[in-house]
């Protein structure tokens, strides 16, 4: 989920009442950041730890998800379940760009595949682009906060497999290329499930093709696509290049 | 004047289009034979596309020996403005057999006022997208009987030649251009009007299907409108000076939705050419006329640009 943060003080509420709620339910928490708790503490029945990449030796996105997996692993051996809060601006520098940051939700969204895991990606939005955080909600199932979001969702389904939502359109085109891109960069060949998937249009296509083309090894391969997806992809014409893009109901 | 020259390569290139006015079956069926012998003398190959009635009566006349190919044109749907690329690909797959010569047939009975202006303008255009094509030569038949003289000049207009049932010869009405487009009638009440700009393609298709749903488009089509309502908006946003404004209506036999912008379409030939599949863009105009039933754009460099695309909900 992604969480966009007005200030500091909503910051710290947010904060205190997902460490309630987590705890009380008898999760772990792992806040990632900033906490005035401490390192490690208990609080009702489940435990509170917290890791802030700004303080250590090892920063980036290596310390990071080794932090998540080691906080996975203690509520694993618990029974528990894990509640992450990422607050993005310890993990990236605002500046970042746009693709950078996607791969590094798309990791996050790959945690989270298996159930165990959830986690809150707080973005303060006097930190960050506005439009930068528009393009970010396509990688989360929701968001919380008023931010004029991308018309469509891709989340991890799998291995190299990814599920495509919503419209793809002119709106949403950079998002759709950076997490495009991204993903292929992490698996070269990239599956989208694409059922409930409603439109894609000229441009969205276009950078189906431009990013595949551009990516050694790179393949795209469309499942579930509607009739008109289909449709624009025909008319398109882009299936007689020579390009490993494949579109299929 | 005769609109066929010659390339740099030696080769005779260009459209000899040829209006073809009858009165009556009898009539018809001579002109028509006429054309298909003298096509037959000069070689090469005939292809007619007409609607399936037409093209079983013309069988019943014409010898079972192959040497004419009937292409289906109810399969286009009914948006002239697919026509030229289909015409590209008819005569591409004929082409290697010497000359083409083509019978086009349109229907026009029982088309809206908009629907017989755009099969107009694409007969007009059909000069200007084969300009450079290895000449071939294209016979219109239009029934003139019950005919405004009006409606018949205006549609000559658009053919440089006439077949006046024995040889083609100079239309003495025909005009060069730039096109005279008959005026588009102003949106019929009620209508929405919705402002658009960057953002906004979402809450614009949106409006625009709770609107199509309401008036009992299938899904199928609600979706390929919004396609094609995307893309133009995009166009708006991309080159028609960043937004735009919708306007949306139902008249009797369809939904209409016009989007304007500030932008100008300099080439009247565009989206009605299948792009080149190595062209990465140039698809969103291609893509609105193969999905909407009729598109109309008028678009000066003074006044900006309307497209206007018609869904008939009978489909």
């Amino acid at each position: 989920m992604c969480w966009l943060v007005r200030a500091r003080d909503e910051y710290v509420r947010g904060q205190r009442a997902l460490i309630a709620d987590g705890t009380s339910a008898g999760d772990n928490v792992l806040i990632i950041g900033g906490w005035s708790g401490g390192g490690r503490t208990r609080s009702g029945s489940g435990a509170v730890a917290s890791f802030d990449p700004r303080g250590t030796v090892e920063r980036g996105q290596t310390a990071v998800l080794r932090a998540v997996r080691r906080a996975e692993r203690a509520a694993g051996r618990k029974g528990r379940a894990l509640r992450v809060l990422a607050q993005m601006e310890a993990i990236a520098a605002p500046g970042e760009a746009l693709e950078d940051l996607v791969a590094r939700e798309l990791r996050f969204g790959e945690l989270t595949s298996g159930g165990a895991v959830s986690v809150v990606c707080a973005y303060r939005r006097d930190a960050w682009d506005a439009a930068m955080l528009g393009d970010l909600t396509a990688v989360h199932r929701r968001h919380v906060g008023a931010v004029e979001s991308v018309g469509f969702r891709m989340t991890y389904a799998g291995a190299g497999c990814w599920s495509l939502r919503g419209a793809v359109d002119f709106d949403g085109i950079r998002a759709f290329a950076a997490v495009l891109r991204a993903s292929m960069a992490r698996t070269g060949r990239v599956r989208l499930l694409c059922h409930e998937l409603d439109l894609m249009d000229a441009a969205a296509l276009r950078i189906m093709v431009e990013a595949v083309r551009d990516t050694p090894g790179g393949a795209v391969q469309v499942e579930g696509a509607n009739d008109t997806v289909l449709k624009a992809w025909r008319l398109s014409g882009y299936g007689a290049m020579d390009v490993q893009v494949q579109v299929g109901p | 004047m005769i609109q066929c020259s010659v390339s740099e390569s030696g080769v005779p290139t260009g459209l000899r289009h040829m209006l073809y006015p009858y009165k009556g079956e009898q009539q018809y069926l001579s002109g028509t034979l006429a054309y298909i012998d003298h096509a037959r003398t000069g070689g090469g190959s005939i292809v007619v596309a007409a609607p399936e009635p037409r093209r079983r009566f013309l069988r019943e006349h014409l010898p079972d020996d192959g040497s004419v190919s009937f292409v289906d044109t109810d399969a286009l749907g009914r948006n002239p403005g697919r026509l030229i690329p289909a015409w590209q690909e008819w005569i591409g797959q004929s082409a290697q057999n010497g000359p083409v010569h083509g019978i086009n047939e349109s229907v026009w009975s029982g088309r809206t006022s908009p629907h017989q202006s755009e099969l107009r303008y694409h007969e007009w255009l059909l000069n200007l997208a084969f300009a450079g094509a290895p000449a071939w030569s294209l016979m219109c038949p239009y029934d003139t009987a019950g005919q405004a003289a009006a409606t018949v000049e205006a549609l000559a207009r658009c053919h440089p030649l006439v077949w006046n049932g024995a040889a083609h010869v100079a239309g003495s009405d025909y005009d060069r251009g730039p096109y005279r487009f008959e005026p588009l009638t102003e949106p019929s009440e009620p209508y929405d009007q919705v402002p658009y700009a960057s953002g906004d393609l979402h809450s614009l298709r949106t409006r625009v299907s709770k609107r199509a749903k309401a008036a009992g488009l299938k899904p199928q089509r609600v979706r390929d409108l919004l396609l094609a309502v995307t893309e133009i908006a995009t166009n708006s946003i991309r080159h028609g000076g960043g937004s735009g404004k919708l306007h949306l209506w139902t008249v009797e036999d369809a939904l209409v939705c016009e989007l304007r912008d500030s932008g100008y379409i300099a080439d009247p030939l565009a989206g009605r050419v299948r792009p080149a599949p190595k062209q990465l863009g140039g698809r969103g105009l291609w893509f609105v006329h193969q999905t909407c039933d009729l598109v109309e754009i008028r678009s000066t460099r003074q006044e900006g640009t309307r497209v206007r695309l018609h869904m008939y909900l009978d489909a």
